[in-house]
């Protein structure tokens, strides 16, 4: 099929499940529906533009903090992890216990600890992201062939070098996939964490919205956060392929 | 001492529960500039011979000299230019680059390493393909790109572990005579692994036949084939008798169990 053709089915493919979607709301409509359509969200979000633009702001840098905290924090590990025989399977153990902690009990814990602050709310975007990052970087070095390792040893390379310049640099594709996983993660816990401690911000509006019984704002906001959220995968990935562009997953569909 | 000196080697594997003897009391002796060949049916120690030399695995008995140091320090003053059964190339480096890496390693400029890594990628015939990524290369270019590699630094010793592995009888054939060819121009030792007859006989000096359990030496043949060795000698009588008798002490090597 070529790119045209594509490009016009992939457009009616679309076109087709926004009207029915906007069918459903309108056999729906009425003061108590709960569907609003694709029509009704756009004028929403035009008129509560700049609303939504703040609430934005606010919501990505919890989530863009939280997920820088989550590479440092994933990549030390992993790395202690690989480096460290001794401590490494309890670390492995314990950052998936860590993880493993609903996000919805943890924000409530981090919010004791550092109050109702942006620490403690790109805190929660950090752990419940941080794993993903760990877990692939772990695998992505181990996946680095044995022969490399005897190679940086006979050229009197230290284990650390061969590690960070060699074996590193395999466990990248890992490392950028793992991004597309962690990223919205981020994201979905910064909006949950504002649930509980938060002013502004999208998750925030999403409370308010719901109690205020506004459905239109509340699936503009649902919208909203869905195309940021979809935007980091995609980014993310365009890093990846940039990064890495003699792996294979550059190559490919994604 | 101008050789490679290894006395009475063995590496035993133990834990509570078992013991695997994997080396024991190996001894050989191999001259500066000759080319010695081990070969051996698979589980004998042959690889694990060829690491103990460079140091990637410490002899739990005897001792090994490399040129005057302990392997320790020949391989911290890099002397081993190593071949690996996969070229392991650096996927994310060119070619040149991945040729360069051996001195940027050890800390020269970019520019000489470059230079360096020219002139070897010339000797092994892959002028052209400075930038290619590995992944564009075929099985035998990479596999000359990774023996540029380890001349990079002309090393004292030129280990080849199984180099050529998993590359049909024509192209092994043509890169045995490459590979000939530029350790002929080096002034390296070279140490190769291999299960092919006709390539130890081809290549080699001297070969030593290695048997298991446990892993030892059972028989020392020297190659006394004027060099530099062609294709055509392959099946002259001289060549081909070496073969035989090769082949011979080989299969006393094999247990019953393998055959």
């Amino acid at each position: 099929m070529s790119r045209v053709q594509r490009f016009i089915l992939l457009f009616f493919v679309y076109a087709a499940l926004l009207g029915a979607w906007q069918y459903i709301a309108y056999i729906n409509a009425g003061p108590q529906s709960l569907v609003a359509g694709p029509w009704e969200i756009a004028g929403t979000i035009v008129e509560r533009a700049s609303g939504l633009w703040e609430a934005s702001v606010v919501t990505l840098s919890e989530a863009l903090a939280g997920l820088v905290l989550a590479i440092i924090l994933g990549l030390a590990v992993a790395i202690v992890i690989d480096a460290v025989r001794l401590v490494g399977p309890t670390i492995y153990r314990l950052s998936v216990v860590v993880y493993s902690i609903p996000i919805i009990a943890l924000a409530p814990i981090l919010v004791l600890w550092f109050g109702p602050t942006f620490t403690a709310r790109a805190l929660t975007a950090m752990l419940a992201s941080f794993l993903p990052i760990v877990i692939n970087v772990v695998q992505g070095l181990r996946a680095a062939p044995f022969a490399v390792s005897e190679l940086g040893k006979s050229l009197a390379m230290s284990r650390l070098a061969i590690l960070l310049q060699l074996r590193f640099r395999y466990a990248m594709p890992a490392f950028f996939a793992s991004l597309k996983i962690a990223a919205p993660s981020a994201f979905i816990a910064a909006m949950i964490s504002e649930w509980i401690n938060a002013e502004r911000g999208l998750g925030i509006n999403l409370l308010y919205a719901m109690f205020s019984f506004n459905v239109d704002a509340l699936w503009a906001n649902l919208i909203v956060a869905t195309f940021w959220s979809g935007l980091i995968y995609v980014i993310c990935d365009a890093i990846a392929k940039r990064a890495t562009p003699w792996h294979s997953s550059a190559q490919g569909v994604s | 001492m101008s050789s490679i000196e290894v006395h009475d080697v063995g590496l035993t594997y133990s834990s509570k529960q078992w013991e695997f003897v994997a080396l024991s009391g190996v001894s050989m002796s191999v001259g500066q500039g000759e080319f010695a060949t081990l070969i051996g049916p698979s589980g004998c120690g042959k690889s694990t011979l060829l690491r103990i030399v460079a140091d990637l695995l410490t002899p739990s008995a005897g001792s090994v000299d490399v040129f005057g140091e302990s392997p320790r320090e020949a391989r911290r003053n890099r002397r081993f230019g190593f071949v690996f059964q996969d070229p392991v190339l650096l996927p994310w480096r060119s070619a040149l680059s991945n040729v360069s890496l051996p001195l940027r390693v050890s800390g020269r400029s970019k520019q000489e390493a470059r230079n360096r890594a020219q002139e070897l990628l010339t000797l092994v015939g892959l002028s052209g393909f400075e930038s290619n990524l590995p992944a564009t290369l075929s099985g035998g270019m990479a596999r000359r790109v990774a023996i540029a590699r380890a001349l990079t630094l002309d090393p004292a010793v030129l280990m080849l572990d199984e180099p050529f592995n998993g590359l049909d009888e024509i192209r092994r054939q043509h890169l045995n005579e490459e590979l000939q060819r530029v350790w002929m121009e080096s002034d390296s030792t070279a140490l190769l692994v291999t299960h092919d007859v006709s390539e130890a006989v081809f290549l080699s000096d001297r070969v030593y036949v290695m048997a298991k359990g446990p892993g030892r030496i059972i028989a020392e043949v020297t190659i006394d084939l004027p060099r530099p060795r062609t294709r055509d000698m392959l099946l002259e009588p001289n060549f081909l008798k070496l073969v035989k008798d090769l082949s011979a002490t080989l299969s006393s090597a094999y247990a019953m169990e393998d055959l």
